[in-house]
């Protein structure tokens, strides 16, 4: 239950493949081998099948549901789609997460890279003191500030407006942190020095130089930001009070008192806020992997 | 030249200021509201000295939100390093077939919306026609007129919120693990073999010792997160609505009181900010002595091995 | 018209004098090239030049402009890294345009231009490539493409051929020098290959320690070095040196041998008065040969010694000797009979010797 801080460092090399030439193995090593098999594969199902069982049952009326256990999919996922619509609009807050977390990624891209830069490049007075200003920030969590926050909101007419979801993401110091050490790796000083010569302005240099050479790490952290951002539960559950203007945690998080016993609409609910994360997964668990790992080992 | 160097004061400058209004000013804020009586009842929010603070010392709830947060932490949290670890070197070092498979796998339900995992497990946790009962039956484990009220008891429903954290987290954990581990030279690995090490052996006289730094990176972060822990409890509790702490309270964790007071019914948002306080100053104060405490430890750990 | 003026620049980081109090002009169309060991302050000095470093103190003028504080981007230079510093993002024909395109110029233009200077410099079939697709003496023409296209006044290169094989070095060494021709602009050139130098060079400011320690042609350098440390940094083998002192009769005396000096070297010990006095005698490499090679007409000034190595280059050997304590380092003729271990006389050629004061290490001239 860490928060998703996650400071970094460059990827490290691909896992190194053990070189040692296979053995032969003894009859006692054969079985140990068997059960270390046993035991990941049991944790494995462990991880996957509450999943798979939410998206069974999100395709089983509630009667089927109530009679028990099932591992094949069932042929209610209309009816259920129906009864889901009819109280809750979850294309809705499907498209208010994304109105949220694009901006919100896109910007902690772009400030994120844009500070990253600096604490790369520039040897200004204070670099170093204020990279750990940003190396604490990290260590924050936004539960603390919450009701200052709110009051704040309150003060300036923004709650209830995507603006304090979106905002913040400006000064997201994990993004910082990994970019500036992807710059320190990858990001030759030189190409600087020479887009300087050639003519390009300071903020040029950023737009045309830096920018793009960074493109990957940039990547690897804005999924990451995307998904942190997607998840995100207590800040718009704090600061937003219209249903129109709910996300998607929000929303699935009403299902229990919306559908009350209509489980078929519940799990259909909470697999189409989940279903994208796991695609997303799917399509980018090396980039994902990466940019997480790369995180702790600066430490 | 001295005019190009500050660029990097223009460049930093956003962050600065976002981080100023909006992260740090809001905590000072939270600071200042605790010695206020803000609440429905007093939207100005007057000046009570520590007023707040006092109240914390009777405030049963308070009291029990304590013991659940850190009784949830830890529950989920050992095991999560265990297995974590224990992962790792399997993963790492047993040349095991699709390791990077199991390793996407286990690290699957940590990406995952906590609030929709929430809601799934209360889903299935459910008494008759609940999943995990129908499982446990399928199973043979229990029976039919037996099924367990899981989310009607205090005890149940706090230990699943605690295997609920350590099903995400652990393979998050063994990630971070894993990446140390492949970080250590072959050589001290063909090293030890050299001189009789079993792999046993190995793991404990070079692998832990040289994942130290990780382990209190992993300790850190998670005590941090757990003890602001918050989504899960929330939306898991029992009945139809949420921050209810569960049956017998036993899943109200601090940032759930603290919510509960600061935006239910009384909005008693001066005395929800000292709570706040109190939250962070244990966030500093543990930070600071996991740190201090591993920090010497690790000194000796350099000594007994050199880095490469 | 690019004369480069450098007026007592000097560099100095918190406690380390980079550059100090460099004094040099630098010719329209001139070929310039600073030479020095490693952290001598040549690669600061171009820095400065370019506007990538700040100046502590001094000027800088081109074409009689003072520029200490114009950007780079308005000084009208070019320049060519050591690594050559090709955007990765880029294909060949967009790093070679980029500049242009920053100034607004028109696409037809830039075409032309672009298109020009592959051909000058015939790269004309990777401009679609990326520099990671090409090969080092390919991205090092991309890189010297990049700075033509834009016509600048001054060209400024940092060790441009440090990276290549020594063959490709040679040829890259000749392109350079007839590009030079070609485009005439003034070019300032840092390497620490004295080949490179000695090849390239209209002049050759030799730097040491931060410091200039002669500008002059290349001839100049070799023939009247100023001091010790250009006389033992120019030419390879490096210059023998041997302490002797000077008597009656324009001997060079040292313990292990006496050598008369020639005519030009005694109207110097006339003019400095060296009678007495001790002196550091240096004799290169190649004024040394093997008597056995010397035409019979010539004076007989000779120095016996013991081989100890011999290193056949094809076109010459190169011999280390030994005379008791002394060493000297001789370039004979290939045809040599000379064995390791075996005696050898070496014939000095004495119009060709150099004498230095042993305190300050200054030519006597
Ligand atoms: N940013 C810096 N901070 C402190 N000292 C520096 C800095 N850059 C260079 N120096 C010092 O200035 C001196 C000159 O460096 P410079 O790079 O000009 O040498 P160079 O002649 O180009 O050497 P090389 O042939 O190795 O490239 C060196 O002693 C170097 O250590
Ligand atoms: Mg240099």
């Amino acid at each position: 239950m860490q928060e998703h801080v996650l400071p970094a460092v460059p990827a490290r090399a691909k896992e190194r493949k053990a070189v040692k030439p296979a053995r032969r193995l003894k009859p006692g090593q054969v079985v140990g081998r068997i059960f270390l098999y046993l035991f990941l594969i049991l944790l494995a199902v462990i991880c996957f099948t509450p999943f798979y069982l939410m998206i069974i049952n999100a395709t089983r009326s509630t009667v089927e549901i109530n009679r028990g256990l099932s591992l094949i999919p069932g042929k209610s996922l209309i009816d259920n789609y129906i009864t889901m619509q009819q109280s809750m609009n979850i294309w809705r807050g499907f498209l208010n997460s994304l109105i949220v977390a694009v901006p919100s990624t896109l910007l902690a891209a772009y400030f994120g890279a844009l500070t990253a830069y600096a604490f790369s490049k520039f040897n200004f007075r204070g670099n170093r003191a204020l990279f750990w200003v940003v190396l604490g920030t990290m260590m924050i969590p936004v539960q603390l500030g919450i009701i200052g926050y709110f009051q704040m909101a309150v003060t300036l007419r923004l709650v209830n407006t995507y603006w304090v979801l979106i905002l913040p993401s400006i000064a997201t110091g994990s993004t910082v942190f990994f970019l500036k050490m992807y710059m320190d790796a990858n990001l030759d000083s030189a190409l600087l020095e020479a887009a300087r010569v050639d003519g390009s302005s300071e903020l040029g240099i950023f737009h045309r130089i830096v920018l793009p050479i960074s493109l990957p790490g940039i990547a690897t952290m804005s999924i990451l930001n995307f998904i942190f951002t997607w998840n995100n539960y207590l800040t718009p559950l704090v600061m937003l009070f219209d249903k129109d203007k709910f996300t998607l945690p929000i929303l699935i998080a009403l299902v229990k008192g919306t559908y009350k016993q209509n489980l078929g609409a519940s799990y259909l609910a909470v697999a189409i806020s989940i279903v994208p994360i796991m695609i997303a997964f799917v399509l980018f668990s090396n980039y994902i992997i990466a940019g997480v790992t790369a995180g702790a080992l600066k430490e | 030249m001295r005019k190009k160097e500050n660029y990097g004061y223009l460049f930093i400058a956003p962050f600065f200021i976002v981080f100023i209004l909006l992260q740090l000013y809001p905590i000072i804020y939270t600071f200042y509201l605790s010695f206020t009586n803000l609440s429905s009842a007093n939207p100005g929010g007057e000046w009570v000295g520590w007023a707040n603070y006092a109240r914390l010392l009777t405030d049963q709830f308070f009291h029990k939100s304590i013991v659940n947060t850190w009784r949830i932490w830890i529950m989920n949290f050992i095991p999560q390093l265990i297995f974590a670890v224990m992962l790792a070197a399997i993963l790492t070092r047993a040349r095991i077939r699709g390791a990077s498979i199991f390793r996407g796998i286990y690290f699957l339900p940590n990406l995952v919306t906590a609030a929709s995992v929430g809601i799934l497990f209360n889903v299935m946790l459910g008494w008759q026609s609940g999943t995990i009962n129908q499982i446990l039956v399928a199973l043979g484990i229990i029976d039919e007129a037996n099924k367990i009220h899981f989310l009607a008891s205090g005890a149940w429903t706090s230990t699943f919120v605690s295997l609920i954290l350590w099903w995400m987290w652990f393979g998050h954990s063994m990630i971070l693990f894993m990446a140390a581990m492949v970080a250590v030279p072959q050589e001290y690995y063909d090293a030890a073999a050299v001189d009789g090490a079993g792999a046993w052996q190995s793991f404990w006289k070079i692998t832990l010792p040289l994942i130290r730094p990780i382990m209190i990176y992993v300790l850190v972060t998670s005590l941090i997160g757990g003890l602001n822990n918050f989504d899960i409890p929330f939306v898991i509790g029992e009945g139809q609505n949420l921050g209810t702490g569960g049956p017998e309270k036993s899943i109200l964790t601090m940032v759930m009181h603290m919510y509960n007071l600061a935006f239910t019914a009384g909005r008693q948002r001066g005395y929800a900010a000292a709570i706040a306080v109190t939250l962070f100053v244990m966030v500093l104060i543990f930070s600071l002595i996991i740190f201090k405490l591993m920090t010497r430890r690790e000194e000796m750990a350099g000594r007994v091995l050199p880095r490469p | 018209m690019a004369r480069v003026v450098l007026k007592d620049l000097t560099k100095r980081y918190d406690n380390v004098v980079a550059v100090e109090r460099l004094n040099a002009t630098i010719e329209d169309k001139e070929f310039v090239v600073l030479l020095g060991p490693s952290g001598c302050g040549k690669t600061t000095t171009l820095r400065m030049i370019a506007g990538l470093e700040e100046i502590t103190e001094g000027e800088i003028h081109i074409d009689g402009r003072l520029v200490n504080d114009v950007p780079p981007k308005d000084r009208d230079i070019a320049m060519v890294f050591q690594n050559y510093a090709l955007y990765p993002h880029m294909n060949v024909y967009e790093n070679m345009a980029f500049s242009l395109r920053l100034r607004r110029y028109p696409r037809k233009v830039i075409d032309e231009r672009v298109r020009r200077a592959a051909k000058i410099l015939s790269i004309e079939g990777l401009l679609a490539r990326k520099p990671r697709q090409l090969s080092g003496g390919e991205r090092q023409r991309v890189a010297l493409g990049r700075a033509i296209v834009r016509n600048p006044k001054v060209f400024l290169m940092d060790e441009p051929l440090s990276n290549l094989d020594a063959k490709l070095r040679v040829q890259m060494r000749a392109e350079i020098s007839k590009l030079h021709q070609e485009l005439g602009s003034t070019v300032i050139y840092v390497t620490h290959d004295q080949t490179e130098a000695m090849t390239m060079a209209d002049r050759i400011v030799i730097m040491k320690d931060g410091k200039v320690q002669q500008i002059g042609t290349p001839q100049e350098i070799y023939r009247h070095p100023v001091n010790l440390f250009v006389a033992g940094f120019i030419g390879s083998p490096a210059m023998n040196f041997v302490e002797v002192a000077i008597a009656d009769g324009y001997k060079l005396l040292s313990p292990h041998f006496s050598i008369e000096a020639g005519w030009e070297l005694k109207k110097i010990i006339e003019k400095h008065r060296l009678f007495g006095k001790k002196a550091i005698l240096g004799i290169r490499p190649e004024n040394l040969e093997d008597s056995a090679f010397v035409p019979p007409r010539q004076e007989k000034v000779f120095i016996e010694a013991q081989v100890e190595l011999i290193e056949p280059l094809g076109p010459e050997v190169i011999l280390y000797t030994k005379i008791g304590e002394l060493r000297l380092v001789a370039r004979v003729n290939p045809e040599t009979a000379a064995r390791p271990g075996g005696p050898i006389i070496l014939h000095v050629d004495r119009d060709k010797l150099h004498l230095f004061d042993p305190e300050s290490g200054e030519a006597y001239r």
